[in-house]
Formats: C-alpha cells, structure tokens, sequence
C-alpha cells in the first residue's frame, strides 16, 4: 500500500511540472535602438595662423597694420579672450603701441587691415605692446571676452602697431617678438 | 577591519567630490598666432628744424622771412611760457616758416598747441609748401582734436615725399574771422628723421 501512495504522489509532481511547461501565452516586446549622444566642440580657428607682423627696419612714427580674423569653426557657442606674450629679448615691447579695432568692410582700397577699413568697434585695446589683451582668458564671463555662436560667428581685428613719434635713440637696432594667444571657452553652463 | 575600509572610501569619496566642485569642467580651445618680430632700425637721426614758442624778440623771428607777420603776438593766453602767436578779425592772413631743411628726410614731424575761440569752418587752415604753391594739410576746424574753447594738440607725420624740400615751408593761413573768434598757436616744434 505504502508503494502505491508513493507512485501516485511521484505521478502527480510529474503531470504537474508536465502541464507548467504546456500553458500557452501571448507575449511582445518593442525596442528603441540608436539613442545616442555627442559632445559638441569648442574650435576657435585664426587666419592667418603665421604671424601678422614681420617688421624691420622700424624708425619713429612708423605705423604697420594688419589683422586677423577668428571664426567660431565648433558647434557651441564660445567666449574668448586674448593675452600678449613677449619674448622678453628688449623693452621695444613696451616701447610699441597697438590699437586694435574691429573691422567689418574693407573700406575703399578693397584691402582688409588698412587705414580705410570701415571701424565697427574702435579701440578694444588701446595700450602698450607688451601688454596688450582683450578680456580675461580666467574661466567664466569675463569683462572684455568676446562671444561668436557657433558655427557662423567670425569677426576681423585690425591691429595698428606704432613706434610712436617721441621714441629715443636708444631703442635703435632692437628687436622684439610677441605672439598672440586666443583661449576659448563654452558658454553654456558657463556664466 | 571592514569598517575602517568602508570609512576610507566615503572619507575619499568627500575629497574628491569637493575637488571636483571647484574646477567645473569646460570645454576649451587655444590658438596662437606666434613670432610677431618688430626690429627697429640700426641708426637714425632726428633734427630739430624748428621749436618755437614765440617767446623770442622779435617774437616772429623764425617765420615770414624773419619776421613782418599779420599775426600779433599775444599774452592773453599762452600753452607755455609768457607768449603765443594769435589770429583775430583784425590780424590775419599768413604765418609761414622760414625755409628750414627737410631735403632728404624719412618723415617730417609736426606738433603745436592751438586754442581755437569761435573759429569755424574754413577759417584756419595749416597748408604746406609744393615747390610752387601751398597744399592745404588741414582745414583746423576739421582736425580731430579740434575743440573751441580748450587747447588742443596737433601732433602729424608729413609723409609725402614732394614736400622733403630744402626749403619745407608750413604755413598757417586765417581769415574771415568774426569780431570775438581767435585762434592762439603755441609751442610750434617741427623735426625731420633721416635714416642711413
């Protein structure tokens, strides 16, 4: 008796595990694919990339201009700012002046970075050489920093370099050089 | 043992978050526009032609072949020292340099105070000698430091080099002037540079 009353117990968990395993259901399942994400870029490009001014033989009084012109080539809007570093060789530096001004026609002699350029903002630094900058390159919105949107934002600085009139003899036969650094920055989530 | 690991962790976890709050990520960009050379040159020379402040006796010596100017010497206002050189309805016409030598220059420099009163378009003008006739430089009410009632300071380069003469003449040409306009010139300082 004892056996039959197993084998109908073993019997049962098979038939039970038997019709788990036969019950139908409908199922379905939808999926989102792709979901991605890209940084954008912060590209701040400068023409020309080769230096504005190889002067010489400079005298009292002279005055040399040329420009350059920057271009926001990312895709976020940027900030920017522009600091002078001088090679610290001679005072002549400090001796120079710069004005820098922006520019946006060409003016009559259809050539960009002269005299008659059509002036849009004047004087966005009017100062000595050596420490010549615009803005602040600190992160952040500084007083001065400039803003291009992104893809399309350019503008064109002309630069005007005098040795001014009253400049001594003893400035004769020096040499400076200096380059002109452009930081840029994001403006989004970036006050 | 394990709670003085977890300790570490969350006392590193601190740091580091705090860190991290003060130096917000940014995205950047730098670009340089380098070696920029300015190099002046080896020698030149700067001659003084003329520096006048109308202080002499006679006071026009050094203008209208020495002297015998239209123009009056006044007192009532000067930029520096005791004297100037005025224009008024009565004393006009022209106050031209002697012939000093600019033969040969590389620039010719030109300063002078002036205090205009009044003075309006066309009345004043600062001309300079072609070889043949005057050239007018600037019609004074028109130069971009120009303010009636305040001195001002005229500071040009001449450039063009058909006036490097050895007989440069500047020459200030006032008329038509109303009974209360003047114009006072002072300090007068004329320099060439010569390069080698």
């Amino acid at each position: 008796m004892k056996k039959v009353v197993v084998s109908m117990l073993i019997l049962g968990v098979v038939l039970a595990v038997a019709l788990i395993g036969a019950i139908a259901l409908f199922t379905d399942q939808a999926t989102n694919p792709g979901n991605t994400f890209s940084t954008g870029t912060v590209d701040l490009t400068i023409d020309p990339t080769i230096a504005m001014f190889t002067v010489s033989n400079m005298a009292p009084g002279d005055v040399q201009y040329d420009g350059i012109q920057l271009t926001n080539s990312g895709t976020l809007d940027l900030r920017y700012a522009m600091t002078t570093t001088a090679d610290g060789n001679s005072t002549l530096d400090g001796q120079l002046t710069l004005t820098i001004d922006v520019v946006d026609d060409d003016g009559v002699d259809n050539t960009w970075y002269t005299s008659d350029d059509v002036v849009h903002e004047a004087n966005i630094y009017d100062g000595v050489l050596s420490s010549a900058a615009i803005g602040d390159a600190a992160q952040g919105n500084q007083t001065g920093d400039r803003i291009l949107v992104a893809t399309t934002g350019s503008e064109r600085f002309r630069f005007t370099v005098e040795l001014p009139i009253d400049t001594g003899n003893s400035f004769q036969n020096t040499t400076c050089t200096v380059a002109f650094v452009f930081d840029a920055e994001q403006t989004i989530h970036n006050p | 043992m394990s709670w003085v690991i977890l300790i570490g962790v969350l006392l590193f976890s601190l740091i580091t978050g705090f860190a991290s709050v003060g130096s917000v990520a940014c995205l950047i960009d730098t670009e340089q526009n380098l070696n920029n050379g300015f190099t002046t040159a080896n020698s030149w020379q700067r001659t003084t032609l003329l520096n006048d402040s109308f202080e002499g006796d006679p006071w026009d010596v050094n203008w209208n072949d020495n002297g015998n100017t239209t123009w009056q010497q006044a007192s009532d206002k000067s930029y520096s020292g005791i004297w100037s050189a005025a224009s008024t309805e009565v004393y006009f016409g022209n106050l031209t340099t002697d012939n000093p030598d600019a033969s040969s220059a590389h620039w010719i420099h030109v300063s002078f105070w002036f205090y205009p009163d009044a003075v309006k378009n066309n009345d004043v003008r600062i001309q300079i000698y072609n070889g043949s006739t005057y050239d007018t430089w600037y019609d004074m009410k028109n130069y971009p430091g120009f303010r009636n009632g305040e001195w001002c300071y005229f500071s040009e380069l001449v450039w063009d080099s058909q006036y490097f003469k050895s007989d440069f003449r500047l020459r200030f040409n006032s008329s038509g002037f109303d009974e209360n306009e003047r114009f006072y010139l002072d300090d007068v300082l004329i320099e060439k540079l010569v390069l080698p």
